[in-house]
């Protein structure tokens, strides 16, 4: 058994390297996160990719095919076209739930559209918000893709 | 005559670091190694590259296998990746793609290629899928590839 300076010293080693612990990990988390969101959410291109990935995927389905996008709290412009997609996100600063997002750079992205040329694409345009997340649909009937 | 080896300690003094002190020690220094390595890393500018010409490929893969003009249908219904021998002999592309695109199938028995390979331009990426082709009497398996040049 230690004795009781002993034990406090080794307890108080144990707590420390706990709370070191887990403000390392809080810290890894959040700043991974925070990495990520930069990269996906408030980035032209990703957000081009992935809508045309969607669309091009909806036109390869035989049948039926719904999906929701939805862009994250920003400024930004979306236009579908029938062969491309084009993603502008201006260089602004937006506060989502208190924390200030800083996007430095202004981004565009125009995308091909990869699909069956029997398979028609309404065209569609809309703004993002910088205060609520923006979504629009896309719905696929027969031959025909919509959005709104 | 007082003799002196240079210290001034005291009779029974040993003056060598203790057990708890070392830990402490190695504690002092690990955390500021972590946060040291932390701030560093904080210090980068994170990028990434994204091979957006491959996730197209793959799109146009996607629908290429399912596309009318080559996928074999039956009562109404489209079999994705089983491709119609007849319509494979009179193909008619129906997916365009914004690249030179060379695709080639093939089973035991024909060959089939579609597109063209430009000379003296580098193969930019590449994919093969298994595939099934309908002739009139029954199934053969094959493969198809797809290549797409800078």
């Amino acid at each position: 058994m230690l004795k009781g300076s002993l034990f406090t010293t080794y307890f108080l080693f144990f707590i420390g390297s706990l709370v070191t612990a887990i403000i390392l990990v809080y810290f890894i988390l959040w700043g991974g996160l925070g990495i990520i969101k930069t990269l996906t959410y408030y980035s032209a291109r990703a957000n081009a990719e992935l809508i045309s990935s969607l669309i091009s995927a909806s036109s390869s389905f035989y049948g039926d095919f719904d999906f929701t996008y939805e862009f994250e709290p920003m400024n930004c412009s979306l236009e579908i076209k029938e062969n491309e997609v084009n993603v502008t996100i201006p260089s602004s600063t937006v506060f989502v739930e208190r924390t200030q997002i800083v996007i430095k750079k202004t981004s565009e992205f125009i995308l091909p559209i990869t699909k069956p040329d029997y398979i028609t694409i309404n065209e569609f345009s809309t703004e993002c918000d910088p205060e609520v997340k923006k979504s629009f649909n896309s719905a696929k009937h027969e031959d025909d893709i919509g959005f709104e | 005559m007082k003799m002196t080896l240079g210290l001034n300690r005291m009779k029974g003094q040993v003056q060598i670091p203790t057990e708890v002190m070392i830990k402490a020690l190695a504690f002092i220094i690990l955390t500021i190694t972590i946060l040291g390595v932390l701030f560093a890393v904080s210090q980068y500018q994170v990028t990434y590259e994204s091979r957006v010409g491959y996730r197209q490929l793959i799109d146009f893969m996607e629908n290429f296998l399912s596309a009318k003009c080559v996928a074999y249908e039956e009562n109404g219904n489209l079999w994705k990746g089983i491709f119609d021998k007849s319509k494979l002999d009179s193909y008619s592309p129906c997916v365009q793609y914004h690249k030179n695109i060379y695709i080639e199938i093939k089973d035991t028995k024909t060959e089939w290629k579609f597109g063209t390979k430009p000379s003296g331009f580098q193969v930019e990426e590449e994919l093969s899928y298994p595939v099934v082709i309908k002739y009139h009497n029954g199934l053969v398996p094959g493969t198809m590839e797809v290549k797409t040049y800078t």
